[in-house]
């Protein structure tokens, strides 16, 4: 407008300046008198037709001289407008074809605005045509451009409403037209997402009102319905006033960006979440060992690493146990040194300030090249199965220290008898530990028993283990034991087999206790209870023998008495026969009363007590075996015992019988004692015909009077008193069997005696 | 003789032996008082007895706390003790007694001049 006032300030002056810039700029150009009577018009136009602008002037229509140019069928139109724009003094614009230099009609479109003076009054008017073909054309390719964009372009006025979509935008929109039926700015935000059209309001709002750029992220829905993620931007045209004449903005499909995005982060999130399910803590650091990530478990159980924490080694420092933190470390670093996985146990300190027990495993992440990104380190607490070993290994010490500290000796052989641990108390007592047993020298229980079992009971205590040893039955003996200091010692060894599930036998558990006191204490009770029992014994045959003299000596002396008495009678002159009468009588009753005490004493030695049992000899046998155990033992006395098998049950008085094969069996240890080095006692059991005979044999001196010694008051020993024997005969008697003695070939004496098989008839 | 007669009481809980030492002292000539028991004795009174021989195996009272007892009040009575049961008589504590005690069955003759010793000295 500026270029045209200047054109109308120097038209009448400078006609042919201002011409060729008007052709020079504008193109197409004209210009007329308040009348319509053109008063220029870019010769360019005219000159290939061959007219002149009188020409145009000259025209049947003098006030609208386009008539050579306007094509017949859009001329009237054009006039018709013309005129209506002189008559209301209003801007003329007028779309018809115009004739070209080939003489062919193109699309122009011509436009004419009024020129006024100071006092607003037209002094003429100013136009330019343009080609309007050439305008469609670009316009064409504009909107092709703009519709073409791989992304949606509005425009917006400064209030708001939409006035233009492209067409991409239109289609997805669902909108029939480009430039109609855009709806209103109202309807615009109904078509975003009800979760963003509050932000979008706002936002948008606020960009209108600054003309700050607009730019959010929204979803917008589709014709379809369905909602994509758009991102959205907007700027504004500025008239030279600053003035907002337009928003422009575009907008992206980002839809499938945002859902991959979306996917990402949900990935990421499910990872997190499978981290921070799983009951482990996770640590990363880089390779200079900074931390760069902790797991939401970590944190909720160690707590967040202070500020000052910079690395592993700060991080080590502040959470783990003093006591382990120096061991821990040394591992980590060699690891991080060497590149190579580690494992560390060891007490870390919680949010509570309690240590636990943790187990951390550390691995490397490697890059395609084999360079490490990153050390993850993962954690696991540990602290129940390290309070369970504990337990068991408190139980364990427990355990160990019981079986150490036992007063008793303790060993372990595996199952076939080789010692596999000893006690302290033992190996204190041996005086030598298990490893000084050589594998070369033999069996390490071989050698343990041949250097430690007294010579003397060396090979009964090697014959019973091998039979453990090959039956699995219990073992149990009394030995003596050299101790360290040579001394051998009694010694009680007992052993079961420990078995597994299937009864195999897994280990023997062997004890063995130092009984040397009380062997010496029983054997010197033993000594006192004999001492005791012959005392005891002598006191009452004394006092028996003592009744017995008293009982024969009174009737004895009034015979004596009455004899002299008698005597003197007779003596008398004259001889008292009447006194001697009544003497001699008593004599005879005395005397007859002295031999009634003799046959009651016999009677009092031969009770004929019917035997109440009817049992085996072999376990009377046994029994006494048993009951003279200690003594036998004690002075080594070698029993050879020889029962036959089918011997029949005899009747007999059990308590009775065992006192006399007691008697007989000590009677033959004691004769050993002293003259037999190696002293052995038989004891044997026949059937012979209707009685059963039982003989007790020795290897002593012998028997001088074979018979005499049955006899009452007979004796062979310093100490007693000579009733044992016969006291065994009258008891055997009164069974209706035989007691007697023999001296035997090679030596020694053999006492036996009969019962009979079936029970004496009543006498 | 008769109204000089000693009289000798014996003292046994055995009636055969006081029958039959009543008999042999009576064959001797003395007079004899016998006693089944040592109250019975002390009873009947000491004071006219000339000799006591007793047994010393005796329920209530023993032969030797007769003895005791009839020292006191007739200290010069001769007293001869008898048993039957040699551990008394062999008993070391015994031995100063070894005139006055003796063993069942002792020789009558032995006895009769023990006592014909005594009362007559």
């Amino acid at each position: 407008m500026a270029m045209l006032s200047e054109v109308t300030g120097t038209m009448s002056d400078e006609p042919t300046r201002a011409a060729m810039m008007v052709e020079a700029v504008v193109g197409n150009a004209w210009a007329t008198d308040a009348a319509g009577r053109f008063v220029y018009i870019t010769p360019g136009m005219l000159a290939p037709l061959g007219i002149v602008r009188e020409d145009l002037n000259g025209s049947d229509d003098p006030a609208f001289g386009w008539k050579p140019l306007v094509h017949p069928n859009d001329y009237e139109a054009a006039a018709a407008s013309w005129r209506q724009s002189l008559r209301d003094e209003r801007a003329y614009d007028a779309t018809h074809r115009l004739r070209a230099a080939d003489d062919t009609f193109r699309w122009g479109r011509c436009s004419g605005r009024p020129v006024r003076d100071s006092e607003n009054r037209i002094v003429g008017w100013y136009g330019a045509v343009l080609d309007w073909e050439a305008i469609r054309e670009r316009d064409r390719e504009l909107s092709q451009l703009v519709d073409m964009v791989p992304s949606h372009v509005w425009r917006l006025t400064p209030d708001g409403e939409p006035t233009f979509f492209n067409r991409r935008m239109a289609d997805y929109l669902g909108l029939e037209s480009t430039d109609t039926a855009l709806g209103g700015l109202a309807e615009l935000i109904e078509s975003v997402h009800p979760d963003e059209v509050c932000m979008f309001r706002e936002t948008l709002g606020r960009s209108l009102a600054s003309g700050e750029p607009f730019s959010l992220r929204y979803r917008l829905r589709r014709a379809d319905g369905a909602y994509r993620w758009m991102s959205s931007r907007a700027e504004p045209l500025r008239d030279h006033a600053d003035c907002i004449l337009q928003w422009y903005g575009v907008c992206h499909d980002i839809d499938d960006q945002v859902l991959t995005e979306e996917a990402l982060r949900r990935s990421k999130h499910q990872l997190e979440q499978m981290i921070d399910a799983l009951p482990i803590n996770i640590l990363s650091f880089d390779p200079a060992r900074k931390l760069t990530y902790a797991s939401k478990r970590y944190l909720s159980t160690a707590g967040m690493p202070g500020e000052h924490i910079q690395d592993f080694e700060g991080l080590a420092r502040e959470v783990s146990h003093p006591d382990d933190f120096p061991t821990m470390f040394n591992r980590a670093s060699a690891g991080f040194a060497n590149s190579e996985p580690f494992v560390n146990r060891f007490r870390r300190r919680c949010m509570d300030g309690v240590y636990r027990w943790i187990e951390a495993r550390a691995q490397a992440l490697r890059n395609a090249n084999g360079e490490i990104v990153q050390w993850y380190i993962v954690s696991i607490d540990i602290e129940e199965e390290m309070q369970a070993q504990e337990a068991l290994r408190e139980r364990e010490r427990f355990v160990w220290q019981l079986v150490e500290t036992l007063p008793a000796m303790v060993d372990c052989a595996s199952p076939d008898g080789e010692p596999v641990y000893r006690s302290q108390q033992l190996r204190e007592f041996l005086g030598y530990e298990l490893e000084g047993l050589l594998d070369t020298n033999g069996s390490r229980l071989m050698q343990t028993l041949d250097a430690g079992v007294h010579p003397d009971d060396l090979a009964a205590v090697k014959k019973d283990y091998a039979q453990c040893l090959r039956t699995g039955e219990p073992y149990a003996r009394r030995h003596r034991l050299r101790r360290h200091d040579c001394e051998y010692r009694w010694v009680e060894t007992r052993a079961a087999p420990m078995r597994s599930a299937d009864g195999a036998i897994v280990q023997w558990n062997v004890i063995c206790l130092d009984i040397d006191a009380e062997v010496r204490a029983q054997e010197d009770l033993h000594l006192a209870q004999e001492r005791l029992a012959r005392a005891s014994q002598a006191a009452s045959l004394a006092e028996l023998s003592a009744s017995i003299a008293h009982e024969v000596n009174q009737p004895l002396a009034a015979v004596v008495w009455n004899s002299h008495a008698c005597q003197r009678w007779l003596a008398a002159s004259p001889p008292n026969l009447d006194r001697v009468h009544v003497t001699v009588e008593r004599i005879i009753r005395d005397a007859n009363a002295a031999a009634e005490v003799v046959s009651r004493i016999r009677a009092l030695f031969k009770q004929t007590v019917a035997p109440h049992h009817r049992a085996a000899i072999a376990d009377l046998i046994s029994d006494v075996g048993r009951l003279l155990g200690d003594r036998t033992s004690r002075m080594r006395v070698e029993i050879e015992t020889d029962v036959a098998a089918d011997l029949p049950a005899v009747p007999f008085d059990f308590v009775q019988i065992q006192q006399v094969l007691v008697n007989l069996m000590r009677n033959a240890i004691e004769a050993m004692e002293g003259h037999a080095p190696k002293p052995r006692l038989g004891v044997r059991a026949v059937c012979d015909g209707e009685v059963l005979r039982v003989e007790v044999s020795d290897n002593g001196p012998g028997v001088l009077y074979p018979e005499k010694i049955f006899d009452a008051f007979f004796t062979t020993k310093q100490s007693g008193m000579g009733m044992g024997l016969a006291i065994c005969r009258s008891i055997i008697e009164s069974h209706g069997g035989r007691l007697w003695a023999e001296r035997n070939r090679a030596g020694g004496a053999t006492f036996a005696f009969t019962l009979p098989t079936h029970a004496p008839e009543p006498a | 003789m008769s109204s000089s007669k000693r009289i000798i009481a014996v003292v046994d809980d055995d009636s055969r032996l006081l029958e039959s030492l009543e008999n042999l002292l009576e064959s001797a000539g003395y007079a004899v008082r016998t006693f089944s028991s040592p109250r019975a004795l002390l009873r009947a009174g000491l004071a006219d007895l000339d000799c006591l021989i007793t047994d010393i195996g005796m329920p209530e009272m023993d032969g030797f706390q007769l003895r005791d007892t009839v020292g006191k009040s007739r200290p010069d009575l001769p007293i001869f003790m008898v048993t039957g049961r040699h551990e008394i008589a062999d008993h070391p504590g015994k031995a100063a007694l070894a005139t006055t005690l003796f063993r069942k069955p002792i020789d009558g003759r032995l006895l009769l001049a023990a006592v014909e010793k005594t009362l007559s000295g």
